[in-house]
């Protein structure tokens, strides 16, 4: 689905990703890529252009400067364990949305499986439309192409499914870190939110069933060199304070096997009712004065009783009677 | 009227239809709208238009179809008002209704414009998937029965679609 081959660009890249902060000489990787010793230093510039900082040594060559955190397709493919569907990695220094090009090869016929992934976007979008954050090089922006044969109220279960994976992955590769779900996929650390998910579906209008679906993810992982704007330093957080090589490609490959573990199971009752019983155990909202946030603008204060088995949240109003909400958003009041 | 008894496949037979049909006349029903979500689901479309009624339905495809759980049109039915044949546009799903693609941005449509089908017409969110809902067909936009962040249920009518005269 690229429009183009891998560069040797991007080969060069992968070769010092997967050397892990070892040094390569330039004869090896000349040997490696099957170019001259002259064309690895312009490929190495050229990188440098892209905003890769390599360390070069002339005893030693050259290897990816250890206090940064770059992507590429093959750092996350290499990191990859699902077989079933085969994942498929496509990364882009600059997006203006993973979605929007998800979207656009969902429509072009791309399979289950095909992943976007950006070091930054322009225009990264929330839910709708509201915009996404994403500056460069300090989080993981990437949307997953599924084609789920599905019952359309099982694939309801879908976002939910994404915010278990999130916190999953989270807190396998991050021991310590205790992220939450508020309802229905944003993920907080600490109070503030770290990671949103945008899911889009095309509907066949014949069937009413899902033609494609598009899983957008967001992840802070951290906080941008100049803070975060001033409208969001209250709310938005960052998994880590300090950069680690290869977590970011780690952190999109821990999702994305962490989905797809759970992905079969949505077409079975037990199947679902795990991950709702997962979702429920990372998403501590039974009992919480919440606000029930209208569609028309009309907010009503309530408490929350509980998630039900399709992941919708049970809630009671102060004024009275009682609600099951499978859209729309609420607001968790202080304690 | 229950189709079916606890726990069992609901059925759905002629006599069944036909007593729908007599119970919508009755009360001056103008559509009823009997869904199956179940695997080999299938749907019902009955509606009365102004002196002319007519009915829409299809049975489930045989499998392999295991993503289908309607196989009759969810977004589309054909009504008859004064002979001119509109296309309405209805919620192929349950959620909230969105007209913009976000707060600040214009509507996808609006009155008298012109769509082609396969158009984005609205979003409709549920459990934080955002369904976008296509025209199936093309011509003018007529009228638009709901509002943004109005709650829509499965098969109301969101948009007219006036088809050009041919």
């Amino acid at each position: 689905m690229r429009s183009q081959p891998i560069s040797r660009r991007e080969q060069l890249l992968s070769h010092l990703e997967a050397a892990e902060g070892a040094w390569l000489s330039g004869e090896r990787l000349a040997a490696e890529l099957g170019v001259s010793r002259a064309a690895v230093w312009k490929l190495i510039r050229g990188l440098e252009t892209d905003g890769i900082a390599i360390e070069a040594r002339p005893s030693l060559g050259y290897r990816l400067d250890p206090a940064t955190d770059p992507l590429c397709a093959a750092a996350i493919a290499r990191r990859l364990t699902t077989r079933e569907p085969a994942v498929t990695v496509e990364h882009h220094p600059l997006l203006d949305s993973t979605n929007r090009l998800a979207a656009r090869l969902a429509r072009a016929g791309a399979p289950e499986g095909h992943l976007v992934t950006a070091s930054a976007q322009s225009s990264g979008r929330g839910r709708c439309g509201r915009s996404f954050i994403s500056p460069p090089d300090t989080g993981v922006y990437f949307s997953l192409i599924l084609r789920p044969r599905l019952a359309y109220e099982d694939a309801l279960l879908i976002t939910t499914t994404a915010a278990v994976a999130v916190s999953e992955a989270i807190r396998r590769l991050l021991p310590g870190l205790n992220p939450e779900i508020k309802w229905v996929n944003d993920i907080l650390l600490d109070g503030r939110k770290v990671c949103g998910i945008l899911t889009e579906a095309s509907l066949d209008m014949e069937s009413g069933s899902i033609a494609a679906l598009i899983l957008g993810i967001g992840i802070n992982v951290y906080p941008p060199a100049e803070g975060f704007p001033a409208e969001l330093a209250s709310i938005a957080g960052a998994l880590v304070p300090a950069v680690r090589p290869g977590l970011r490609a780690s952190l999109i490959a821990a999702v994305v096997d962490a989905f797809f573990a759970y992905y079969p199971a949505l077409a079975d009752e037990e199947g679902r009712l795990a991950i709702v019983a997962a979702y429920r155990a990372r998403c501590p909202i039974a009992g919480r004065a919440i606000t029930v946030v209208a569609g028309d603008g009309t907010d009503r204060p309530a408490t929350a009783l509980g998630i039900d088995d399709r992941g919708r949240l049970n809630v009671r109003y102060d004024d009275g009677g009682e609600d099951c909400l499978g859209s729309g958003e609420i607001r968790v009041r202080p304690r | 009227m229950t189709m079916g008894g606890e726990g069992k496949r609901p059925m759905l037979d002629e006599e069944s239809i036909v007593r729908l049909m007599e119970a919508m006349r009755r009360n001056d029903i103008s559509e009823v709208l009997l869904r199956d979500g179940g695997k080999d689901g299938w749907k019902l479309r009955l509606s009365r238009g102004s002196g002319e009624r007519q009915t829409d339905m299809a049975a489930a495809p045989a499998p392999p179809a295991p993503a289908a759980t309607a196989a009759a049109p969810a977004g589309a039915a054909v009504t008859a008002e004064s002979g001119v044949s509109d296309e309405i546009v209805t919620a192929p799903v349950v959620g909230i209704f969105f007209a913009a693609p976000s707060p600040e941005s214009d509507p996808f449509v609006a009155l008298g414009e012109q769509v082609a089908e396969g158009d984005v017409l609205c979003i409709i969110e549920a459990m934080k998937l955002m369904n976008e809902v296509t025209s199936t067909a093309a011509g003018e936009i007529a009228e638009i029965y709901v509002r943004n962040g109005e709650r829509v249920e499965f098969g109301q009518k969101l948009f007219r679609v006036v088809r050009p005269e041919s």
